[in-house]
């Protein structure tokens, strides 16, 4: 009888053990960090947030900001994705600079994984895939986490019961997990959560390297109607953003340009913009995965962006005249190709409007032939 | 703050754990095990 007692007690262990490993492997896959190509040339030094702020040194979000100096004196940008993991097009954005760029006047900064512990955890009870994959023609696969808007517990835990912090937003009750936001804490904490520590360290790159303006890529839900194809900008961006705004249009990408809200509290455009010289810009473009109509989050949701919903909605006259839900969806291709785009346009807008501080990039790829061939051809093999 | 929040889960995890191997109806020793799997992952900070 004792003996039986012992066997089924073994055998319960051993179950509970081997769900462990398997669903801990899942975990542990998710955890492990993309391999980027950084074998462009043009890459002149790599930095690091911890250079920044001594407290992220060790941590997930110590990540490395990519530094191309032309070597001519001038403008100084910074270009980054990842602040919200699941909003792809901005890292593909960060990583078509990485590969691609050179800069011919002035100085990019290029940072791709912003909020790097993000890309390490999806949303409980979301059912959305972990990583994106891209099968580039000489038959090798790159991927690419995909995560979750929120810094994950496991490197930021417990949330605090209350918590008002200088960005001005007051954190109670249900928004409690927004402590865990990259893009609710600017300018940060230097001592504080480890969200709080990384915007700092941003705030403090900024400040330190002289920053003339930023761009933090984003992308949102159809049925967010003023943030789709949209330049948020500080107001001391206004010039800046209506420019680069301008030339898109001109070149048949339907922008617009939106104000930062003054109660934008800790948003990079409103907690940036207030606290440093730099002109602060916020891009999002069209991602189905953001909304809360999608429908299931596999990894052609992400990529092909077709979403039968938002089809039906958008027909119905739900989002108006600002855009289109085109059948063919809003591809990864064509929202990586806006944001790299208006990227583009604010640098070269730049370079027009501030003459004594020139900054010119070149060796992007052509947005017209990424949108029809796909970041297939864009993206770099690593061999 | 998050090594107190580990020793409570540690805390918590031997005495289901404890419970599990006394518990003699095997239903309930399943359902303890389930309990205890997102204990031992946040644990071990996997999860």
């Amino acid at each position: 009888m004792k003996n039986n007692q012992l066997i089924r007690n073994v055998a319960v262990l051993l179950v509970a053990a081997l769900i462990c490993v398997v669903a801990g492997s899942a975990f542990w896959e998710q955890q492990q960090p993309d391999v980027l190509y950084t074998g462009n040339p043009n890459i002149t030094g790599v930095l690091k947030l911890s250079d920044y702020n001594a407290n992220l040194k060790g941590t997930i979000n110590d990540v490395d900001i990519y530094v191309f100096d032309s070597g001519v004196p001038g403008g100084k940008a910074f270009i980054y994705g990842g602040t919200h993991t699941n909003e792809v097009g901005s890292m593909l954005n960060a990583v078509t600079y990485l590969e691609n760029a050179k800069c011919e006047a002035g100085t990019i900064y290029v940072m791709v994984h912003a909020n790097n512990s993000g890309y390490t955890h999806t949303q409980p009870l979301r059912g959305q895939i972990g990583k994106m994959t891209f099968d580039l023609p000489d038959g090798t696969v790159r991927e690419f986490h995909v995560g979750t808007r929120l810094t994950n517990p496991i490197h930021q835990w417990p949330d605090p019961n209350y918590r008002f912090n200088p960005s001005g937003r007051e954190l109670k009750h249900d928004e409690l997990a927004e402590i865990r936001n990259l893009n609710r804490n600017h300018p940060g904490v230097q001592d504080g959560y480890l969200t709080e520590q990384t915007c700092w360290a941003i705030y403090n790159f900024i400040n330190t390297e002289g920053i003339d303006f930023i761009l933090d890529g984003h992308e949102a839900g159809a049925e967010s109607t003023t943030l789709v194809n949209t330049l948020v900008v500080h107001e001391n961006a206004v010039p800046l953003g209506s420019t680069a705004v301008m030339n898109c249009v001109i070149n048949n990408l339907p922008m617009r340009l939106e104000f930062s809200g003054q109660t934008s509290y800790g948003l990079s455009h409103r907690g940036l913009g207030d606290n440093t010289n730099a002109l602060c810009t916020l891009f999002e473009s069209c991602n189905p995965v953001m909304g809360g109509y999608h429908e299931k989050i596999d990894e052609a949701l992400f990529k092909d962006g077709i979403s039968g919903n938002y089809r039906a909605m958008w027909e119905a006259g739900l989002f108006g005249n600002n855009y289109e839900i085109p059948e063919e969806g809003w591809p990864i291709e064509k929202r990586t190709a806006y944001h790299m785009s208006i990227s583009k346009e604010l640098i070269n807008a730049f370079d027009t409007l501030y003459p004594d501080k020139p900054i010119k990039v070149s060796g992007l790829p052509d947005a017209n032939e990424m949108i029809e061939k796909g970041l297939e051809y864009t993206l770099k093999s690593l061999g | 703050m998050l090594y107190i929040y580990l020793a409570i889960v540690l805390f918590l995890l031997v005495f289901i754990v404890w419970n599990m191997i006394q518990e003699k109806n095997v239903l309930l020793q399943i359902d303890a095990a389930l309990v205890v799997v997102p204990l031992v992952l946040r644990l071990l900070l996997i999860k």
